[in-house]
């Protein structure tokens, strides 16, 4: 090469790069142009997040059209919530493209996790929320530097449970102990020392498959509760525990949880363990309860709901229970007998409560029998006003729910929802004592047959007077709601308004989906 | 009634319930109070305006979204379902479109600002880079270097 051309050759590069930036900034003019660049970037954005319900490869597409198309997704962290969906590569552009803003991360293949880690935990002081599954055993040092704004941490693993001799081996340095933001915790099947910072400031706590083997364990976890006075929610499900000397009962201190909102427990087994724990919960009576239980004989609502205490009252609002639904169901694929029960604060009243259980039974009806002769005396129910029965298929037991009403005289009203004609008469004609002070009556779904709740209500419509005491008189029945039952006519209704006041409803929906419900 | 005068200074008079459909022109009439003054609309035309009024008129007797509502919609996952009347009003060419979501954001009638961008995310959907190129006039302005890159993200979606 002669020195001429060695002095030319920059020159030519130059004028090179000059042409190619030229008919790159002509070729953008035409884009400003077209009608869709009209829109603001917000409204295109928007655009591009309507496009992303179709699944995230819109945002591959977004990215591939022109530069100001790719620019403005790059731009709009609304897009990128679900990262894990995208790239690594094309992550790690994003990242560097938008240099503040907080992160989304969310990882639920725990093989690809690593690939992930790379790209993001450089900015991990960025993480705003972090929902990844690891792999147990599995130690992560990437995870390992300070995550200052995070708020939300979901760790799991696909192990059957974690055991509390054997920490997560990530647990010890995760985050550096820096997680002064973070307020919300789930953790499934890893166990983190109870001793850890991660547990201060919470105000949602979730324990999902932890064994506890060492009472050491147990305490630690009442410590994290005492000191986790603005916990808001707190979800303890399939804790198990294998301890040997010692027994909760004897050494957990009582925790009050003052700003408690909700609390879920599901028990497989080790149900007394459990109770036992809750039996040492002190929470607010407006607290909403979900309650998840898989029962066998002879267990029973007792088994797994502590007992009402006058010096602790631990589930406080089980003792002002005004509103009762029951709702029996038979599928007849279930594998296991289930009872949930779900509570929460009335809201017309403001002091009282209203209670779900639902049951579940495959095979063993023993079992169905145990939670209702327990009714009433798991959580003793003074306060009882109102009682729904939902049948659904789920064959309510006459005698055990007669005897039931009998120990509630305190029910002034019932409400019968798809239960058989047979269940409803032997209720309110064979058995003379059904709830005494029965005011509101109320039927949806169900068959009833005009001559006899004619007779019913005749016998009920004046008032009575207790044959205990002269003196009482029993208010009477005033109310009968009749919604969607075969066997009633316009012509039934005019009879029984001679006695009381009627709601008559005919909707013309599908009895069998809401069957189902 | 309400009288509203557009950019090229064509009046329409329309029922107070059609106009207020505008969360705009809702809250001037309340901040004028009763006025027989027209109310000006410097960035809509006549033609754009018009059909305007025409999806106001037709959703006239629905509620207004509360701000409880696109709040919730917020966090709802997004659908671009359409409804079929408003699909039928939608079907003009794409200036128009693009002139009506423009008139939606300015006079602030969020249910119509949808109907628009639920049309044009449709059009976008199921296309491919290219094709949304050609539908909306956009040129393809990467350098070789960019489209390399781009290639190789959109390889990484396709084995997924």
């Amino acid at each position: 090469m002669s020195a001429n051309q060695e002095i030319q050759l920059p020159t030519i590069l130059d004028e090179e790069m000059e042409i190619v930036e030229t008919t790159a900034s002509l070729c953008s003019r035409p884009n400003q142009l077209a009608y869709i660049h009209r829109l603001p970037n917000e409204i295109l954005a928007f655009i591009f997040e309507l496009g992303l319900c179709s699944g995230v490869r819109a945002l591959h597409k977004y990215l591939a059209i022109s530069r100001a198309w790719r620019q403005l997704a790059f731009h709009t962290p609304r897009l990128w919530k679900d990262l894990c969906m995208l790239p690594p590569a094309l992550i790690a552009t994003y990242l560097d493209q938008t240099e503040h803003g907080l992160l989304d991360v969310r990882v639920q293949d725990e093989r690809r996790l690593f690939e992930y880690l790379d790209p993001l935990s450089p900015h991990i002081s960025r993480w705003k929320t972090c929902d990844i599954k690891v792999l147990a055993g599995c130690s992560y040092p990437r995870l390992f530097l300070p995550a200052p704004n995070l708020k939300a941490l979901h760790l799991a693993t696909r192990s059957e449970y974690a055991c509390d001799w054997s920490p997560s081996v990530l647990s010890l340095r995760l985050f550096a102990g820096v997680t002064a933001e973070l307020s919300d915790l789930a953790l499934t099947a890893v166990f983190i020392l109870f001793t850890h910072h991660i547990y201060t400031h919470l105000t949602k706590l979730r324990l999902h498959c932890l064994r506890f083997s060492l009472i050491h364990s147990i305490k630690g976890l009442f410590a994290v509760l005492e000191t986790s006075s603005s916990l808001e929610n707190l979800g303890l499900y399939c804790l198990t525990f294998e301890l040997t000397a010692e027994k909760p009962d004897d050494v957990l201190p009582f925790v009050s949880l003052p700003h408690l909102r909700a609390l879920g427990v599901e028990q497989n087994i080790d149900k007394p363990q459990m109770r036992s724990i809750l039996s040492h919960l002190i929470i607010p009576t407006s607290s909403h309860l979900s309650f998840i239980s898989h029962l066998g004989p002879p267990e029973d609502l007792r088994t797994i709901l502590p007992r009402p205490s006058h010096t602790h009252p631990n589930l406080q609002m089980l003792s002002c229970i005004h509103q009762l639904a029951i709702r029996a169901e038979w599928p007849p694929y279930a594998a296991q007998d289930k009872c949930v029960l779900t509570g929460q604060a009335s809201e017309s009243n403001g002091d009282g409560f209203t209670i779900d259980l639902r049951v579940t039974w495959g095979s063993i009806v023993g079992m169905f029998s145990g939670i209702f002769s327990s009714l009433g005396e798991a959580f003793p129910m003074p306060h009882l006003d109102s009682l729904i029965l939902h049948e659904c298929y789920g064959n309510l037991h006459y005698a055990l729910l007669a005897d039931f009403l009998t120990r509630h005289p305190s029910i002034n009203k019932i409400t019968f929802a798809y239960c058989r004609e047979s269940l409803i008469y032997f209720l309110i004609t064979t058995n003379t004592g059904f709830c005494p002070r029965l005011r509101i009556l109320a039927f949806t779904d169900c068959h009833l047959d005009e001559d006899r709740l004619m007779e019913f209500v005749k016998s009920r419509a004046e008032a009575r007077y207790d044959s205990q005491s002269v003196a009482a008189a029993i208010p009477p029945l005033r109310h009968l709601a009749i919604t969607n039952c075969p066997g009633i006519t316009e012509s039934t209704v005019a009879k029984l308004e001679c006695y009381l006041n009627v709601q008559y409803l005919v909707t013309t929906h599908v009895h069998n989906a809401l069957c189902h419900y | 009634m309400v009288n509203l005068v557009t950019s090229d200074n064509e009046s329409f008079t329309v029922e107070k319930a059609v106009a207020s459909r505008s969360v705009l022109i809702k809250n001037m009439l309340e901040d004028v109070g009763e006025s027989d003054q027209p109310i000006p609309l410097p960035n809509v035309t006549a033609s754009v305006l018009k059909k305007v009024l025409e999806y106001c008129d037709h959703h006239k007797n629905e509620p207004m979204p509360t701000s409880e509502d696109l709040a919730a919609e917020d966090t709802r996952k997004r659908t671009t379902d359409i409804g079929e009347w408003d699909q039928k009003f939608i079907q003009v060419d794409q200036e128009m479109l693009f002139e009506i979501i423009l008139a939606a954001n300015y006079l602030d009638i969020k249910p119509l600002l949808d109907v628009g961008c639920k049309t044009v995310a449709n059009m976008i959907k199921g296309k491919t880079p290219e094709e949304i190129r050609k539908l909306f006039n956009i040129v393809n302005d990467f350098t070789p270097e960019e489209e390399a890159q781009i290639k190789k993200e959109n390889e990484w979606a396709e084995d997924r």
